[in-house]
């Protein structure tokens, strides 16, 4: 986990500073100062060339240290949910670093094919509609990625994207996309 | 096989839906009234033309003017800019108009690529000209608008502060057309609501504020501020003691004759049925008498022009405020 | 009249039977409308059934409104601790300690708590405000561009102390939502920033994009590593175990007490924002509390002190409102919108012109949140059953809701890219282990430092001694100063007994195994 989560860290160094690089061209293109006060360009400027401090700091440590102590970022608030859920769900007690690292080619697999599902479903909002591209994602998640078979993934297929249609459209006159067919 | 057969069913199933489920398009009848309308407007819920536009919708039901369901939609992006996309992204919705100000007009000037202007639009009326006030602290020793500027000019220049809205705001083009005619200069803070800037003159950070008059006129009954100046024509009888810019001779020779002005402006493409419809049932509105009720409540002067005198109107702005534009500083 | 005669009139006027009945419905139909995912703010809520109450009689109508405001504010907190995801950003903390709460099975024990201090809280609130109205709107008023700086500095900087576990990479993340906080027009000099000419970016990224993509989407999308068959989250059976314990209530007094004085406070600083008065209670409590290394991972009372601020609040924003016609949120905007629908033009005569209706609107806030308490309360283990949901129907009813917010924020497909994006960023970030709190604390508290910033500089001429030179401002950052210091000193002192704990450390991440934390806390396991 250690050599992992080193590589990870590097990553976001050079991520930072990628990042921070872009911002600083685009903050220096706009007025430092306006109008004789600070201008559009100064708070920009300032969080860039910061980003870029972060990220190289980030990523000088993420080089130099020593493989336990780049995972210290471990027992953060947010991040807890992610080892809370993994751990929950391994009722072996299974060390969470362990089933991960059999299991990674295939869960970053099952990531991406819900993202890329999601994806196609949204670019098709203007053509099919809202209740149309909804089911077919939701047909899609739970039969292909999820591979559920029977009535059960068919029926929250359809009734799950049209009762939020139905709710919407009609119950509070908030209008969704509408495909070509109308609707 | 039990795939096959709940494959069957849900396609049966959503055929059935989508066949029962028929959309409405949004097309006139024959005598152009689309049943349907969404009023666009610049602002979120609350705002201004938000609330301006609720209140017309309001008066056209209670008259009976109209019979279907009309709606607001909120489009706040870039002071009309984002508004005036909308309209040009859905051409030939017949039920699709919008209540357009003289900030969306400055908008498409001021914006390098603007992804619309006004004249991408069907302007079908004029309605409203709200007048503009200028008021101080009631504490503050000016009772005119000269006295003011009569003192920042004895003081460095930017001495002074006022307040309102975006840099190329109505009241803001206002205030710098008078300082270059004047040849006087303070500083300006820029809020994004009328509240902090109403706040600001209270608590004395800002010495002035260009506004409209019900942003000031509870103020002023409460005695907490004072208005000094009026920018119009004629002596507001809100505000009787305020004298009008043009009687002070400050009237800077660049500004223009109507700053602020409300009207109504549909979707390209709108047929010609339609526009008719929108023109005759605006008309008769602004002879409603709850309408000239709102319009006298709010301190304003209905202007309702249509076609080539409402071109007019439009061509004339836009060639006026250019002149103040230019004063604008570059980045 | 005293203004206590005024608010006993006022109730008395609120208690007729149809203003009972309205209220109720109000508050039903809000925590509806509000429990879904992209329309859980009060803002939305009441601009999407303004229609409906502008049918009404004033009165009446905003009697409905108090209910509507009530009913969508429970229904977000219901998604922050239930689902993490955080519809306004008032209830972005929550989802720090609630949403662990609800994962290890006490999910209504964080919704109780989250109605019962918020309506121990409101009453605090409205006492305050029939007492204090008039010198508070006095203080409110002394809040000028260079308080409120200081102000956001001190909740920048609250961002940065919560992030002390790792702090370079809470460093980056709030450097990140700061960016993001810059992107769109600015209204100073006209000049757009990192639109790409887009003009869907002039008015910068909408909040609920980011904050439904990062936290809900992303968390979405880190559980679906796996695939479910059942539901993720360990629920007890059984209702008494459903609701707060009496050890929790007990737990929670000192964060409830906290939370109230605080909103109160933040509520009537007119543009005081309610990200901050959370925000600060959260921290607040958490440095006085004696669990302080629960918090973060299910601590109750990170949930009853923020619940506390965020209704308080209301009281206090009142205050602002109604004398100077000042909305300090988003809700507050939208009620002005409404008063100014019927006619009320909100300002210092309001209070004098129409006792008649100002009085009772105030009643009736109260009395919304007492009906909240008592209807949804016995419906919480209704609530909690949503976690019952296998996950794979609740994942993507999460993914299809969320495109529904995202979208009808102002009927765009764009909004729904930018949704995408932020869930993928989100993703990453989790992966990355970066925290994802500051950077959406840093984009809401952003924009609103820059700005007070420009404005203090355009008023004192570019001299930054102005901060130092007011009262209240130096004030708030000399408090900052300390809080620096203590922080950093605790940290010192925590780091020389971390290497004997690390071993500690280790174990608690996996909060199945066995009870941890103090006595007061009872953790369920089926």
């Amino acid at each position: 986990m250690g050599d992992v989560m080193r590589r990870t860290d590097a990553i976001v160094g050079v991520v930072a500073l990628v990042i921070g690089a872009y911002a600083l061209k685009g903050a220096l293109a706009l007025g430092y100062y306006y109008n004789g006060a600070p201008g559009p360009g100064f708070f920009p400027r300032f969080l860039s060339l910061l980003l870029l401090l972060l990220g190289g700091a980030q990523l000088v440590q993420a080089v130099l240290s020593k493989s336990g102590k780049a995972s210290r970022g471990d027992p953060e608030p947010d991040s807890t949910h992610a080892d809370v859920a993994m751990a929950v769900q391994a009722p072996d007690g299974a060390h969470a670093g362990v089933a991960a690292a059999v299991a990674a080619p295939r869960k970053y697999l099952r990531v991406a094919s819900v993202m890329a599902g999601w994806i196609v479903s949204v670019a098709l909002l203007n053509r099919l509609g809202f209740l149309i591209a909804m089911v077919l994602l939701v047909f899609y998640l739970n039969v292909v990625v999820d591979g559920k078979r029977g009535w059960r993934p068919v029926a929250a297929a359809i009734l799950m994207p049209g009762a939020i249609y139905y709710a919407f459209t009609r119950f509070l006159q908030i209008p969704l996309p509408a495909g070509l067919f109308g609707f | 096989m039990r795939i096959n057969r709940s494959w069957a069913a849900g396609v049966i199933v959503l055929a059935a839906a989508s066949a029962a489920v028929t959309g409405c398009a949004k097309s006139s009848d024959a005598s152009g009234d689309p049943g349907q309308v969404q009023i666009v407007v610049d602002t979120g819920p609350g705002g201004g033309s938000d609330v301006f536009a609720r209140e017309i919708i309001k008066i056209l039901q209670q008259t009976h003017l109209i019979s279907g369901d009309w709606s607001v939609n909120n489009q706040s992006d870039g002071g009309g800019l984002g508004a005036m996309a909308y309209l040009r992204s859905h051409p030939g919705d017949n039920g699709l108009i919008s209540f357009f100000t003289t900030k969306w007009i400055v908008a498409g000037l001021t914006t390098p690529n603007p992804p619309a202007q006004l004249s991408n639009l069907v302007p079908l009326a004029s309605l409203v000209d709200e007048p503009e006030i200028i008021a101080v602290n009631a504490k503050s020793p000016y009772q005119n608008l000269t006295q003011f500027i009569g003192a920042a000019k004895k003081v460095a220049p930017n001495t002074y502060t006022s307040t309102g809205g975006e840099i190329t705001s109505v009241e803001h083009l206002t205030e710098l057309a008078i300082q270059k005619e004047e040849g006087v200069s303070w500083k300006y803070l820029s809020y994004a609501g009328s509240g902090p800037r109403i706040a600001a003159l209270l608590n004395g950070s800002a010495q002035l504020m260009v506004g409209a008059p019900d942003d000031f006129e509870q103020f002023v009954q409460a005695g907490k501020l004072r208005v000094i100046t009026t920018i119009t024509p004629n002596r507001l009888k809100e505000f009787p003691n305020a004298p009008t810019l043009g009687s002070q001779s400050l009237q800077p020779s660049f500004l223009p004759s109507h700053l602020q002005f409300r009207g109504i402006a549909g979707a390209p493409g709108m047929s010609k049925a339609t526009i008719k419809y929108y023109q005759n049932l605006f008309a008769k509105l602004v002879k409603t008498t709850a309408w000239k009720n709102y319009v006298a409540s709010l301190s304003d002067t209905t202007i309702f022009e249509t076609g080539s005198q409402l071109n007019n109107l439009i061509g004339t702005f836009t060639s006026e405020v250019k002149g103040i534009l230019r004063y604008i500083p570059k980045q | 009249m005293s203004a206590l005669t005024h608010l006993g009139s006022g109730l008395e006027a609120a208690l007729t039977l149809t203003n009972l009945v309205w209220v109720t419905a109000g508050v039903i139909l809000g925590t509806v409308v509000g429990i879904l995912p992209g329309l859980g703010s009060p803002a939305a809520v009441i601009a999407i059934l303004l229609p409906l109450t502008i049918s009404l009689p004033p009165a009446t109508g905003l009697i409905f409104m108090a209910g509507l405001y009530h009913g969508s504010k429970f229904a977000g907190s219901t998604t922050a601790i239930l689902l993490n995801i955080p519809t306004e950003t008032s209830s972005i903390v929550l989802c720090l300690d609630g949403h662990p709460l609800a994962k290890r099975g006490r999910a209504g024990a964080a919704m109780g708590m989250s109605a019962i201090s918020g309506f121990i809280a409101s009453t605090v609130g409205v006492l305050a405000l029939t007492f204090s109205a008039p010198v508070a709107a006095r203080v409110a008023l002394s809040f000028e561009p260079p308080e409120f700086t200081a102000l956001m500095v001190f909740g920048l900087v609250l961002v940065i102390v919560m992030a002390s576990e790792s702090a370079l990479k809470g460093f980056i993340s709030m450097t990140i939502g700061l960016l993001l906080s810059t992107v769109g027009l600015d209204i100073f000099s006209n000049a757009t920033r990192y639109t790409f000419g887009n003009v869907n970016l002039d008015n910068g990224i909408q909040f609920l994009t980011l904050s439904v993509g990062l936290f809900a989407v992303g968390e979405v999308l880190i559980n679906i590593e796996k695939r479910y068959d059942t539901s993720i989250f360990k629920l007890p059976w059984g209702m008494r175990k459903l609701l707060p314990t009496k050890d929790d209530l007990k737990t929670c007094r000192a964060a409830i007490a906290i939370g109230s004085v605080v909103g109160f406070v933040i509520g009537a600083i007119p543009g005081g924002g309610s990200t901050i008065g959370s925000f600060i209670s959260y921290n607040l409590v958490k440095s006085s509390s004696r669990n302080k290394s629960q918090f973060g991972k299910g601590a109750i009372e990170g949930v009853a002190g923020p619940e506390a601020a965020n209704n308080s609040e209301v009281g206090g924003a009142m205050i602002p409102l109604l004398s100077l016609g000042l909305p300090g949120n988003a809700s507050t905007a939208v009620m002005l919108g409404a008063l100014l629908l019927y006619g009320l033009q909100p300002g210092p005569l309001l209070f004098t012109s129409h006792p008649a209706i100002v009085w009772p609107v105030i009643a009736s806030l109260y009395l919304g949140n007492f009906m909240l308490l008592i209807l949804n309360l016995p419906l919480i283990p209704l609530w909690v059953q949503i976690l019952r949901i296998p996950y794979w129907i609740l994942y993507s009813s999460i993914l299809v809701l969320a495109v529904v917010g995202a979208y009808s924020i102002r009927d765009s497909v764009f909004d729904v890219w930018m949704l995408i994006l932020f869930s993928a960023l989100g993703y990453a970030i989790r992966k990355a282990k970066i925290p994802a709190a500051p950077l959406l604390m840093a984009f809401v508290l952003g924009s609103s430092f820059e700005s007070n910033l420009r404005l203090s500089m355009i008023l004192s001429h570019n001299n930054p001694l102005i901060f130092v030179e007011r009262p209240i401002s130096a004030s708030i950052l000399a408090v900052i100063v300390i809080l620096l210091g203590a922080s950093a000193f605790s940290r010192q002192r925590r780091r020389g007994s971390a290497q004997v704990d690390g071993q500690e450390a280790q174990t608690e991440v996996r909060p199945q195994v066995g009870p941890v934390g103090s006595a007061g806390e009872a953790t369920e396991r089926k």
